[in-house]
């Protein structure tokens, strides 16, 4: 009772709170960077292998591989293309069906006729036509937006040492990169901002950062697309479409904690997802078709394991993996896994009729 | 000073790690994982669309369609129809990179990159003859992303028949995609207030073209029935003074009156043979149904007693009859063989069931259940628990058993609607708000 009860309560309170402090910031301490430093084994590397460390970053891994290598595409065809003007058909079918249609839809008797006036013809009408599907655009544009912010925001915190530059280093990746876009310059400058030995770690840690943001906001955009596409009152009953459900072959749990891994898993998952339709038919309908990606992300082979018993059904299914096919080019390190096979089960799910 | 850099990139670091183990977790991931010959796993639930998309370009022209009207028409009413079955959306042909008239229309003499470069899951593609006389038109179905024909067919007729060419079409694609016949090749029956206050009955096709009108006369005509072959139309009409059945000849567009002089008849249906009807009449208060000619002789009472019995309707092969009947105290659902034996009663929730209709299969009955407002209900054909499925009215099956076309009132106006019935989708309304349109009825197939 009376104050000096309370005043000593106070101060049991106040001891209580600072214990509580101290033991939180222990806890936190372990978890934020004991249990990490455990759980990280790479070793820092030798300073050397800073070139090789920006070379594993780049937002080619993050889903820009394509559009790269149409841009590589594109300053060899026309030199492709204007030697053999006599055999325009043959070449045609050969390099480039899609535009060369195009440019024979658009002007017939241009292609037709062995002058060099279709050369220019050409140029123009490859890269107006869509011989990329569509999905191409879409990792493109996400992962590239993603890095750009959290890197702006790593960039904050360390302070910008103006340390020795490696030369040496940001050159040749700019020179790779053949400036796509701005995000591997930033990512550079991070780089470069900590020569540390850690900078291995650093950037790994960014990278894994970097695709498990975008591994969620593509979770989330494909909770949001759910159930898109329906007539005009269509009732809006739609079943999930997430959930993931990954068994490697190699058995290495490292495959499955790579976050590289898990979103070019996903994002060939969502393809197929997009690219399937189906109507009609019991919830309960489920096809297991084994198919293979090949290393340039082609589908290599399908087969179907265990049927509907409904044939609109199964070949709904097939239908949607040759759709979502040609898929970006697996990981390098998991060309192998992708190439001997992915084993997909296709449920129709419930209420979904 | 370092500390703080450090501390962030180890948060991070313990962030992510934390979350790919989460994420593993979640997925359930390393049960699977120990696995070692397996290929990777992977499920997908459900499709990204219900909708497939679809591409149908005009017909080239072989000879005699210069302008291309023969072909827009033929284009036209096969979209439309894709359209209301509900599996596709049709891709729009301004998006359509490929000339109809500058290419092949059989497999190998066009670019499927054309068609899987906007998204197309289906084409349809096709060539047509056309004189004055007689219009040949070949159509294809295919399936784009394998390259390979699904569908063929060739029509051939006179002008006025390319309308049902494209439905014939229509209906042997969903059954190239789906595995089961479209129903387009089919025909409705309704009562319309169109161009006017009276109730008169029209014919039309699920499209909206080819309205053809039955009655001219200035009363109330109601509940129009097909016959099986769809050769005669059987509707009640005032026109004489007394409800009287009319059977209407769809060929000669000739009709007979089927009245009676021993009371008063309640509407009816024409047996799926199309020889003789089952009427409902109405003598001292009680209201049975009779199976009649069509002279109006009674051939067999069906049904006794003093209750009312009305709504009878037959099963696409005759061999049941539902109707209507209060006999247990409120209107509920009965079915009985077409001699009038084996009557049992079908619906026991609700109190006010009416309108039924036997699905082609003979498996289902849809039916309106009056509660608050009529719904459309479906229920086994030996009962079970009903499903409501939508607000409306006077249900009818299409040939196929896929789709319901009901009435449903909306804004002030009735109308048609068409449904998928599994999925419950009410796909279009199928008249438009001119006038009230109801009492829908749907035909069996124009041919086989």
């Amino acid at each position: 009772m009376g104050p000096g009860d309370n005043g000593r309560d106070g101060l049991g309170l106040a001891v209580a709170i600072l214990l509580s402090a101290l033991a939180h910031v222990g806890l936190l301490y372990s978890g934020l960077v004991l249990i990490p430093r455990w759980l990280a084994e790479q070793p820092s590397p030798p300073p050397v292998y800073t070139v090789a460390v920006v070379d594993n970053v780049p937002a080619g891994d993050l889903g820009t591989h394509l559009p790269q290598l149409n841009r590589r595409q594109h300053p060899p065809a026309p030199p492709k293309k204007a030697p053999p003007p006599p055999k325009p058909p043959k070449t045609a079918k050969a390099s480039a069906p899609n535009s060369d249609t195009k440019a024979f839809a658009l002007n017939k008797r241009g292609n037709m006729t062995p002058t060099p006036t279709p050369t220019p013809l050409q140029a123009t009408a490859a890269p107006t036509a869509p011989p990329t599907p569509a999905p191409t655009a879409r990792p493109t544009h996400r992962a590239t937006a993603r890095p750009t912010a959290t890197a702006r925001r790593i960039r904050a915190t360390p302070r910008p040492t103006p340390r020795a530059q490696r030369p040496r280093s940001t050159a040749t990746a700019h020179a790779r990169h053949a400036a796509p876009r701005p995000t591997p310059k930033r990512m550079l400058a991070v780089a470069s901002s900590r020569p540390t030995p850690s900078v291995r770690e650093q950037m790994a840690a960014l990278r894994k950062q970097l695709l498990l943001e975008s591994l969620k906001r593509r979770k989330a955009m494909a909770q949001r697309h759910e159930g898109e596409g329906g007539g005009p009152l269509e009732s809006n009953v739609s079943t999930g479409g997430h959930g993931y459900g990954v068994g490697p072959n190699s058995g290495s749990a490292g495959m499955l904690k790579d976050p590289l891994f898990l979103l070019y898993y996903t994002q060939v998952q969502e393809r197929i997802k997009k690219a399937w339709t189906f109507s009609g038919g019991n919830s309960d309908l489920t096809t297991t078709i084994e198919f293979a990606i090949g290393p340039d992300g082609q589908l290599l082979n399908y087969q179907v394991q265990r049927s509907s018993r409904n044939d609109a059904y199964d070949e709904s299914v097939i239908r949607a993996i040759k759709r979502a096919a040609p898929f970006p080019p697996p990981p390098s390190d998991y060309r192998d896994a992708f190439s001997r096979g992915i084993q997909a089960t296709f449920k129709l799910g419930e209420l979904n009729s | 000073m370092s500390v703080q850099p450090r501390g962030a990139t180890c948060a991070w670091r313990a962030v992510s790690v934390l979350l790919s183990i989460g994420i593993l977790l979640l997925t359930g991931v390393p049960a699977r994982a120990q696995l070692q010959s397996s290929p990777l796993q992977m499920e997908i639930v459900g499709p990204g669309s219900k909708l497939a998309p679809i591409a149908v370009s005009q017909l080239k022209n072989l000879g005699g369609d210069d302008q291309g009207d023969v072909s827009a028409r033929f284009v036209d009413v096969l979209s439309r129809d894709l359209e209301l079955s509900g599996y596709f959306r049709l891709i729009k042909p301004e998006a359509y990179i490929e000339n109809a008239q500058q290419s092949g229309y059989q497999l190998g003499q066009f670019n499927f990159t054309d068609w899987s470069s906007i998204n197309a899951e289906f084409l349809v593609k096709g060539a047509i003859t056309a004189s004055d006389s007689v219009v040949t038109i070949d159509a294809f179905l295919y399936d784009v992303a394998a390259q390979k024909q699904l569908v063929g067919k060739r029509f051939s007729g006179s002008p006025q028949d390319v309308n049902r060419m494209a439905r014939r079409f229509a209906d042997a694609l969903l059954g190239g995609i789906t595995g089961q016949r479209g129903p387009f090749d089919s025909k409705i029956a309704l009562v319309s207030t169109r161009g006017g206050r009276f109730k008169e009955i029209y014919i039309t096709s699920l499209d909206g073209k080819d309205l053809y009108r039955v009655t001219n006369n200035p009363t109330i005509n109601l509940s129009p029935s097909f016959d099986r072959g769809v050769g005669h139309l059987l509707y009640t009409s005032y026109k004489s003074g007394a409800p009287d059945l009319y059977l209407f000849n769809l060929a000669t567009r000739r009709e007979v009156r089927i009245g009676s002089d021993r009371g008063l008849l309640l509407g009816g249906t024409v047996s799926p043979d199309g020889d003789s009807v089952v009427a409902a009449e109405e003598r001292g208060g009680a209201t049975n149904l009779f199976l009649l000619d069509l002279h109006g002789n009674v051939i067999r009472q069906l049904t006794h007693g003093g209750a009312i019995n009305v709504n009878p309707s037959f099963s696409s092969d005759g061999r049941l009859l539902a109707f209507t009947s209060d006999r247990g105290g409120t209107p509920q659902i009965y079915v009985m063989n077409p001699d009038g034996g084996g009557a049992r009663r079908v619906t026991y929730s609700g109190s006010y069931n009416t309108d039924p209709a036997i699905s082609p299969k003979g498996d289902r009955i849809a039916y309106q259940t009056r509660n608050g407002g009529f719904h459309i209900a479906i229920i086994g054909i030996n009962g079970g628990q009903p499903t409501v499925l939508a607000a409306g009215q006077h249900p009818s099956w299409s040939p196929d058993g896929r789709y319901l076309i009901f009435s449903a009132g909306r804004d002030g106006a009735s109308r048609l609607y068409l449904m998928q019935v599994d999925s419950g989708k009410i796909i279009a309304p199928i008249t438009k708000e001119d006038g009230d349109a109801t009492d829908p009825a749907w035909s069996w197939w124009l041919g086989d």
